[in-house]
């Protein structure tokens, strides 16, 4: 049944203006799924608002009627966040793209939800700064969605997540009440709600406004590949640099299924017959950084790297990158459809999980390919199957489940940077006791008692989700 | 009203051992001249649990202490009180030196814990004045820092899980032992700053960083605030990289800075890196500033640093922080420098800590929490005359409404308090 009446179109468009609302059944298509493609729904209408204000307005409206809703930014989420699993209306940042202002003596930017991550670094990069953190989809999701979703990405083992740039936020409550937190003054006395707001994929309303951290543009990188036969050397590797207190800006591992597939790809030269490759960059002061890649060329080969390469020019270091972020899309030639998991374990703990995740995939016989942030632990296993193969799709599910299970078990969580979504309402319930998911709803309750904002996800309500999913192929992260 | 007596056989009927303190004993808690009804020293969740029961029966408040070291800056309780103390849980649950990420009890002290990891060349780069004996526990309930928060952030940017008791009686876990971890809400992030006032903090776990290899600073001699604060924006967005950047006033100077004389303004910045990235940076400030700028070494570095972070705990009668965008700051810090303050300002983080014994000063905190506002911040007294709590909230309207709708989902009889908050949260529609 939907939820949508000619008077609430008519009333949504005075808001929004004559563009600004989609309800015709051709036009909502296109919003059935975001990059969680398992699971699809249509919403009953979708609506733009161009400002705060008509975002409020738009709130307001569809609480007179009780109506459900569910932000959306450029819909690039891996977890089926926006999902109108049972109707409700879609509000859409993406007219929303002001930048109000970049205060680089107070290193804040103050940007409205639908800015694209990666623009706020191309307007600050002529100043000599960035916004640290950088999904692999930065190119395309929206600096609302990764405050929603609490984002990460490769840079984030040196420079944090999505939450510790979020200096303040502008979020409209379900009842459309419109709430300014933090800001470019340090400390807000009290609970740190900011914090608590990111990360909510949605259930507390719509953050409109964003106050991000600019961070420095370091002055000096050094980029190496070091290139493994055998995963365990790789993964060692990783807590040997750790465990040496160096602190990389980024170690990411791909491994040889993943290796083959970007060198069809892009012919970035990576070794097709390695086990294992890492991406290792530091980055800060020119002064002391050969030191430190010294120290760690040493640790590879401590640990039987074949070959450390070390990016020799900017094009090089870019090369690797432009290889490392578009792995998913590379995936697409390895098999039809594939299925992208997000587990995290305690760094020391990833040989273990990599060990197992080559057991299961062996005991279910499909084949898993891996790249991911081994810094921070946090695990990328694409599963490949054909979706014609009902058989092989139930293998996969079963693969999928047993693999975020040992992450569990080995101290991690389900999600590192994905979040939860539709996709792993189940999982949830495996990580948090009954007590700790009350507590979690009391906090939901304080920001929308009635459930209207992004109702179904992250935690159950009597929707079975999650056990019941068709994997299919996913959009580039 | 239930009596203390009663109340007392009430919590060691419900705990065994010797948790609940005896009447003598109560007395080492007392503060602001007031006796708790009574204390307990709970060694695990389930006692905390009890406590909450028992409160719950006596219509008593339950009021979390770790080594007091703030608690002058709570309201004087106003009915029966069970102090709940930390220092029973100490213990450190898991240390993962290769992960880097350590789970130890609310109640261990912030040294101790650096002891430990100093071992493993590791730390938790939270540097809040050591004076006191400060918990972990009672540092994230107080959103406490120090100076090379400019570099490491503070608590929300560090704590990565936690454990905590609810005035239901539950016991709960929020995050994980994990870096990067988006399952279910950052629950914790609430109690950063709660001031006990959501529930009682057990366990947290910490990311953790190595220790520099190299600490140095580098003491500027900037001839006004309007000098120190081009000063902070010309560093920070020039080559090098401060990790702390601090600006203290003339008699702070005189104290702590150049014993000879000589007062002024110091503008002291830090740097904590390889050797050879530390040392390039102080050449650097060094080549710019000349005669202005004086670069310490190992030793006169540590030793400043460590004078540095303990400063704003150093007793006066009257004494706030003061938040605003950095840009804002070389105005307010003039304005409280002229009217007699002393200060020690985070340049760079916009944090200003003013303390006086002259409380004639105290008049003047209205127009400066409304200087701090004009900055887009507030200002929030840490000891003085009248209700603490009048200050803080107001340049926040929806955080206090927002903070007020939590506490009532997560204590709506209000069983912990309303701690520093009182005043807002009571006010507020």
């Amino acid at each position: 049944m939907t939820t949508t009446t000619s008077t609430l179109i008519d009333d949504l468009r005075d808001i929004c203006g004559p563009d600004g609302v989609l309800a015709e059944a051709d036009e909502l298509l296109v919003y059935e799924c975001d990059g969680y493609t398992v699971e699809k729904h249509l919403p009953d209408a979708v609506v733009f608002p161009r400002n705060t204000e008509e975002a409020s307005a738009v709130l307001r409206r569809l609480a007179v009627d009780n109506i459900p809703f569910t932000p959306r930014g450029a819909g690039t989420g891996l977890a089926g966040g926006c999902l109108p699993v049972e109707h409700g209306i879609f509000v859409c940042t993406s007219k929303m793209k002001r930048i109000f202002d970049i205060d680089y003596d107070n290193r804040g930017v103050h940007a409205e939800a639908g800015v694209v991550n990666l623009h706020i670094s191309n307007a600050t990069r002529p100043c000599g700064y960035h916004y640290a953190p950088d999904p692999s989809s930065q190119m395309a999701c929206t600096i609302g969605g990764n405050a929603a979703t609490n984002s990460g990405g490769p840079h984030t083992l040196k420079y944090g997540v999505t939450v510790n740039h979020v200096l303040g936020l502008t979020l409209v409550l379900p009842d459309g009440e419109i709430v300014t937190l933090g800001g470019k003054a340090e400390d807000t006395p009290g609970y740190d709600l900011v914090g608590a707001i990111v990360g909510n994929e949605g259930t507390f309303g719509i953050i409109t406004e964003v106050v991000v951290r600019l961070t420095r543009n370091p002055t000096a990188y050094r980029t190496m590949l070091g290139v493994f036969d055998s995963i365990d050397d790789a993964t060692n590797t990783v807590s040997d640099i750790i465990g040496a207190g160096i602190v990389p800006a980024a170690l990411e591992l791909m491994d040889n299924l993943i290796i083959n597939a970007v060198e069809d790809a892009y012919g970035t030269g990576f070794p097709r017959d390695a086990e294992a490759v890492l991406i290792i960059e530091l980055d800060g002061l020119e002064a002391g950084l050969d030191r430190l890649t010294e120290r760690v060329i040493e640790i590879c080969n401590h640990n039987y790297a074949r070959q450390v390469r070390q990016a020799a020019t900017d094009q090089e270091r870019a090369d690797v990158w432009k290889a490392r972020k578009r792995a998913f899309g590379a995936v697409g030639r390895l098999s039809p459809s594939y299925c992208t998991q997000d587990g995290v374990v305690p760094r020391t703990r990833l040989p273990e999980i990599l060990r197992f995740i080559r057991h299961t995939s062996e005991r279910h016989d499909i084949r898993i390919a891996n790249v991911f942030h081994a810094g921070d632990g946090n695990i990328h296993p694409l599963l490949l199957f054909d979706e014609r193969d009902q058989a092989e799709v139930k293998r996969v599910l079963a693969a999928a489940d047993e693999i975020l299970d040992e992450c569990v078990r080995l101290g991690g969580s389900v999600s590192g940077e994905h979040g939860i979504g539709v996709e792993k309402i189940a999982h949830l319930g495996r990580m948090f006791s009954a007590d700790d998911l009350a507590a979690q709803a009391k906090l939901r309750a304080a920001f929308d008692p009635d459930r209207r904002a992004n109702p179904n996800k992250m935690f159950s309500s009597g929707i079975a989700c999650g056990e019941a999913f068709r994997p299919k192929k996913q959009a580039p992260a | 009203m239930i009596t203390t007596a009663d109340l007392n056989e009430q919590l060691r009927w419900r705990i065994d051992g010797d948790t609940v303190v005896d009447a003598a004993g109560r007395t080492r808690y007392a503060f602001d001249g007031f006796v708790p009804e009574a204390v307990v020293r709970p060694q695990e969740a389930s006692h905390i649990t009890e406590v909450i029961a028992a409160a719950d029966d006596a219509g008593a408040c339950v009021l979390t202490r770790g080594s007091g070291s703030k608690i002058t800056r709570y309201p004087t309780p106003t009915q029966p009180t069970i102090v709940l103390a930390t220092d029973q849980l100490a213990s450190v649950t898991e240390y993962a030196p290769r992960d880097m990420t350590i789970s130890v009890g609310a109640g261990l002290k912030l040294t101790d814990l650096n002891d430990l990891l100093a071992a493993e060349r590791q730390r938790l780069p939270i540097d809040p004045p050591l004076a006191g004996g400060p918990t972990v526990g009672g540092i994230i309930a107080a959103n406490d820092a120090g100076p090379i928060r400019l570099a490491n952030g503070t608590t929300r940017d560090l704590v990565i899980g936690m454990r905590m008791v609810l005035a239901d009686g539950s016991q709960v876990r929020s995050g994980g032992k994990v870096v990067k971890n988006v399952a279910g809400y950052d629950l914790h992030k609430l109690f950063i700053g709660s001031a006990g006032t959501l529930g009682v903090i057990t366990e947290v776990t910490f990311k953790l960083r190595p220790i520099p290899e190299a600490v140095r600073l580098v003491v500027l001699r900037p001839p006004s605030f309007t000098v120190a604060g081009q000063w902070v924006t010309d560093i920070m967005r020039s080559a090098v990289r401060p990790t702390l950047l601090d600006l203290l006033n003339g008699p702070e100077v005189e104290r702590h800075v150049d014993r000879e004389g000589a007062a002024g303004l110091a503008l002291v910045v830090g740097f904590e890196e390889t050797r050879e990235a530390t040392d390039w940076q102080c050449e650097q400030l060094v080549e710019k500033f000349r005669d202005d700028a004086n670069a310490y070494d190992d030793d006169a570095s540590r030793s400043l640093y460590e004078t540095l972070r303990e400063r704003p705990a150093e007793p006066a009668r009257v004494a706030f922080k003061a938040t605003m965008r950095p840009t804002h700051l070389p105005v307010f810090a003039e304005t409280i420098s002229q009217a007699g303050w002393e200060l020690i300002a985070r340049a760079a983080n916009g944090i200003v800590y003013a303390s006086t014994d002259d409380i004639a000063l105290a008049e003047q905190l209205p127009e400066l929490q409304r200087l701090a506002h004009e900055g887009a911040g507030g200002l929030t007294l840490l000891n003085g005359p009248g209700p603490i709590a009048d200050y803080g909230w107001q340049n926040a309207p929806d955080h206090a409404m927002l903070m007020r709708r939590i506490k009532d989902q997560f204590d709506p009889k209000r069983l912990f308090g309303d701690g520093p908050f009182v005043n807002t949260q009571a006010r507020t529609s």
